[in-house]
This record gives structure tokens, sequence and C-alpha cells, in this order.
């Protein structure tokens, strides 16, 4: 029989630092500025604060608290609740498995440019040589095999490097990891918006950035994208929070962790915005056009405009290193948790080792991306999946979990309970409302309006063999594969009982506890399935 | 700059970095140990003596070839 021991973060410091790091993403510095100049300017803020307390943080609270309680990545976790609802566990999985396989690319892209930005490599059109020069995109080719040599090489040397610190584990690897990388980044991107702070028409930038325009606040979609970009920015809902909770210690304050997180990764998101809408302020002065000809956002905001931002300025070079090694690390440090989540459930389910896991979930991860990323193609690929991996998987599964976890088995007064006795922020009363009624309600509105528009219309005029194979195609892999997933059998015997040392209840006295305090071990044919694993702790105390 | 996107520039950077603050300054207040409605004696499980030490497990496992 072996025996193996679930690794735990050592300090609560490690674990801020691994959390903010993987909230902290290349949606940070590229997504949120634009959004928030497209949304109303300074009025944005009032969408986005209450989006982040009253979504963005009680879904953090849900994600931590269920992988606190039930110590597993998603589909372990979930069977512990349920073991009829695994296959929902497996949606996240396969979710984090595809974001893993486009997400490297970016990497592979911002780590060419820290290189790149020191001889201004881009010249005097930045768009022909990211598109031509850089990666050979063709967009007349549906689906190319002709790779481009440099690009291979260093997306590979990007997953050598993340799966290396993968196999070290998680207090070793990403743990250590994060500590030096997280602050590393944050000092980076403070020089890099002190410095833009102090560029001409940087103030006009910020005009336009934190200008209110109040009647934004009575159009719908204005709060719509405030909940939008707080659950793609602090990634929600789909098992990367979850994943990393479970590797919190027992006695842990999961609600202050929660909401520090949340607001660390805000903090960081309106200084990303300083720092993006102070360049672009700069660009805008250099052209003698408006600031709204140059805003723009994602590959076209990192990748276009600022070359030429970097091109112009005084110490260009020094910027670019700054600004393209900030984005890398941003990626590096989110892809540590993303990549997480396949390696510890596949880990879980089929009894492998930590090494083994990552070896074989990253190494096929790395196979997918190498193959279809660094092709003619591969920008289109990576779009279509981008889309359709948050429109028809985050939101969906979200939506889906929220509400069969939390009415269909009724366990928001089980986590309730379970965060308030160990938590210095109490969820009594009010979180189950926001996060059982408004979240889902939001998260359905949102996938509504993006999902109607993917099926009227082609997205971004993609080719229908394109979109057939890695739009729907995708999507349909996310659910058929996670049903064949949750049918195979569990490896070795794991217990689907709540774990004893997380079975919190503020309800029970220490001392009922105290007595339950033996260690079994139940086989798969001894578990009882735990239709609400704390069905017993529901009796007579539901609020 | 505008007066009000002044405005609206510190009070953006108040409400956000005012809760990361709230957020640290709960954390130093509170230790993970006392946190929450659990009794102050409360012992984790896996600190109760003459239980084994298994720390927060998932469930231990027995390989299908090692039964």
């Amino acid at each position: 029989m072996t025996t193996r021991t679930r690794e735990t973060w050592a300090t609560r410091r490690t674990f801020l630092a691994a959390a903010i790091g993987s909230a902290i993403g290349l949606g940070n510095i590229w997504r949120f500025p634009y959004i928030a100049y497209q949304n109303g300017g300074g009025s944005f803020l009032v969408p986005y604060v209450i989006a982040l307390v009253t979504g963005g943080v009680v879904m953090l609270f849900f994600d931590y608290v269920i992988g606190h309680r039930f110590r597993g990545a998603p589909p372990l976790a979930l069977a512990r609740i349920n073991r009829r609802i695994e296959a929902l566990g497996w949606v996240q999985v396969l979710i984090t498995f595809f974001i893993a396989v486009y997400y490297t690319a970016v990497l592979a892209w911002a780590a060419f440019y820290t290189w790149f930005s020191l001889t201004l490599a881009w010249g005097e059109d930045p768009n022909g040589f990211f598109m031509d020069s850089f990666l050979h995109f063709d967009p007349a080719v549906a689906v190319s095999t002709s790779h481009v040599p440099a690009l291979t090489g260093v997306l590979l040397l990007v997953w050598v490097a993340i799966l290396l610190i993968m196999s070290a584990g998680v207090q070793r690897g990403v743990g250590r990891g994060s500590r030096i990388a997280v602050p590393l980044l944050v000092v980076m991107f403070l020089a890099i918006t002190l410095r833009a702070l102090f560029l001409p028409g940087a103030s006009e930038g910020l005009n336009a950035f934190f200008q209110p325009d109040w009647t934004a606040l009575t159009d719908p979609t204005v709060w719509m994208a405030g909940y939008g970009q707080i659950f793609y920015s602090l990634a929600v809902g789909f098992g990367i929070m979850l994943t990393q909770a479970s590797y919190l210690k027992p006695r842990t304050d999961i609600t202050t962790t929660a909401w520090t997180v949340a607001f660390a990764n805000s903090s960081f998101e309106v200084l990303a915005g300083v720092g993006v809408f102070s360049a672009l302020g700069f660009m805008a002065a250099q052209s003698g056009g408006a600031i709204g000809d140059v805003v723009s956002s994602g590959v076209g905001l990192a990748f276009i405009a600022f070359p030429q931002i970097i091109s112009t300025m005084p110490g260009g070079p020094v910027f670019g290193v700054l600004f393209f090694g900030s984005l890398f690390l941003a990626g590096f440090t989110s892809m540590f948790s993303i990549i997480e989540v396949p390696i510890a459930a596949f880990q879980e389910k089929f009894h492998l080792s930590r090494r083994r896991a990552t070896l074989t979930v990253g190494g096929v991860a790395a196979l997918v991306s190498l193959l279809l990323m660094p092709t003619r193609s591969g920008l289109a690929t990576l779009d279509i999946i981008d889309k359709f991996i948050n429109v028809f998987g985050i939101v969906v599964i979200s939506v889906l979990t929220l509400v069969i976890v939390g009415w269909g088995c009724r366990m928001f007064g089980v986590l309730s309970r379970h965060l308030d006795a160990i938590s210095t922020i109490p969820t009594r009363g009010w979180w189950p409302i926001f996060v059982g009624v408004i979240t889902p309600v939001v998260l359905t509105v949102i996938f509504l309006g993006d999902a109607i528009g993917l099926v009227r219309t082609p997205y971004e005029g993609y080719s229908p063999l394109q979109l057939a194979i890695f739009g729907w195609g995708v999507a349909a892999v996310l659910y058929v594969g996670s049903l064949v997933l949750s049918l195979l059998p569990w490896r070795g015997s794991v217990s689907f009982d709540t774990p004893p040392e997380t079975a919190f209840d503020a309800d029970r006295p220490p001392s009922s506890r105290a007595r339950e305090a033996t260690p079994t071990e139940v086989s798969p044919a001894e578990a009882t399935p735990t239709d609400g694993a704390a069905a017993p702790m529901l009796e007579g105390a539901v609020r | 700059m505008s007066a009000s996107a002044i405005v609206m520039m510190c009070v953006y950077l108040c409400l956000v970095w005012g809760g990361l603050a709230v957020g640290a300054v709960l954390m130093a207040r509170h230790d993970d140990d006392s946190a929450g409605t659990l009794p102050p004696g409360w012992t984790p499980l896996d600190e109760v003596p003459g239980r084994n030490p298994t720390g927060p497990t998932t469930g231990t496992a027995r390989s299908d070839a090692s039964e």
C-alpha cells in the first residue's frame, strides 16, 4: 500500500504570491485598460468595484472553500460533494488544458519581443513585422502544418521551463517561483508606469482613461462588461483557484485571503491602466491624433501599438524590455496555476506521481501547443480557441457549477459555515445570495449575449472549417471528453468522504469533532456517495 | 487632465488600493489559527495527540498493482 501526503503551501505569504501571480495575467495589462475606456472611463469604477465585491470576491470564496474543504482538483473535489457531478470537474480540467495550449504561445511571443526591444527589431512597421516577418501569418490558410522554426524553438523552451518548475511540486516549484516572480513583476510594472507618466501627452491619456461618462451607467452592457472583466481577470469558476486552495493548510483564513487576492489583482489592473494610457497618450501626441484613434487591446495593443510607442520614446529599448518582460512574467506565473489543474486532476484520478503526471499531462499539452501554435495559421487558431473556450467553456461551467453544487447539492449553507468557522470576514446571510443568485444570472446574460453572436455570425470572419475545428470542435471536446474521463475508474483507493481535517462546521462543538478524529481510509466500494458530503451537518442548521 | 478625471483617478486608486490595504490589515491582525468562529482551544485534527500526522491529505491511495 502506498500513502501519499498532499502538499501544502508552507506559509500564507507563499500562497498569496502564487494566488496573486495566478490572478495577475495578460488580461490585466492588455484587456482592463481598454474595457474601462470603452465603458465609461472614470465612471466604469462604479460597476467595476461593485462587480469586484459582489461577483469576483464571492466567486473566489466559492472556489477557495470547495478546494479547501474537499482537498482536490475539480474532479475529486466535486466527486466528494456528489459522485455524479465529477464530469463538471473534468470540464474545468479540459478548459485549463486548452488555455495552457495557447497561453504559452503568447509567452513565447513576449519572450521574443523582450529580446527584439533591445534593437527595436520591428523597425518602422510593427504591424507588418508582427504579422509577416515574425508570425508568418497567412489568413488564407485554415490549418497550416508549416512551422516557424524560431518560434517553435522558443515555445519549446517555454514549455520546458514551465514543466521543470511544475515537476518540482507545489511548494518548491510554484511557491518559490511565484515568490520571486510576482514581486519582480510589480516592481517592473511600477517602473514602466512611472516612466510613462513623465512622457509628453501622458496627461491626455490619463484624462481619456479617467474622464467619467455618467450616462454609461444607465447602459446594462457596461455593467456586464464590469462583471465580465472581473470574472475573466480573476480566473474564477473554472478550477484554477479551487485547485490552488486545495493545498492550503486546514486552518486558513480563507475569506481574508480571497479578499486580498482579489484587490491585489485589481490594484495591479488599475496600475496597468495608468501605465498603458499614459503611453497611449504619448503615442497620440506623437501622431497628432486623438486617443480614440490609437487605443486598442489584446495582441494589437501589446505587439503592435506598444512597439510603436517604444520606437518613438526616449529610452525605448529599456522600456520595451520592462514592458515585454512584465508581460512574460505575468503570463508565466499564471501558467503555473493553469497547468496545475490538469496535472493535479490526472495525478489524483490515475494515481500518478507528481513527476509522471507533470510529464504526461504537460507533455501532451506541450505537444498540442507545438503542433498548432507556431504555424502560419497559429494566430487564428489561438484567437478562435480563446473565444470559444471563454464563452462555451468558462462561462457555461461557472454557471453550471454554481447551480448544481450550490442549489442541486444544497452546499451553500455548508460552505458558508465552513468559511465562517475559520475566516475573519463573515459570509453568513449575504454570501449565498450573491454567489447563488446574482452571479449565475449575470453570467447567464453574458453567455447569451456572446453565444448568440457566435451562432449568428462567423467569429471574426474566420472560415467555416477553422471555426468547426478550433471553435465548435474544441467546445465539443470539453463536454464529451469530460463525460468519458468521469466514467473511467479511479486508480487506487480514494476516499470520497469529506477529509476529516477540513470538515469544519461552526455549529458543531470541537468535542464531537475530536471523537471523529480517526484516520480512515475508504475504498471505493465502501465510499458512500456524499450528496452533500456534509448532509448530517445540515440537520437543523440550514440558515 | 480635467478636474473630474483627477477626482475619479484619486477615487479609483483609493478604493481599489484601499481594499488591498484593508485585506493586508485584516491579515496582520488575525492569524490563521485564531480567525473565525471556532473556539480558541480548538485543535486541528492533524494535531490531535495520538493521531497519525496525516496533515492535509487527500485520500490515501492504494495502487491496484500493490494490492
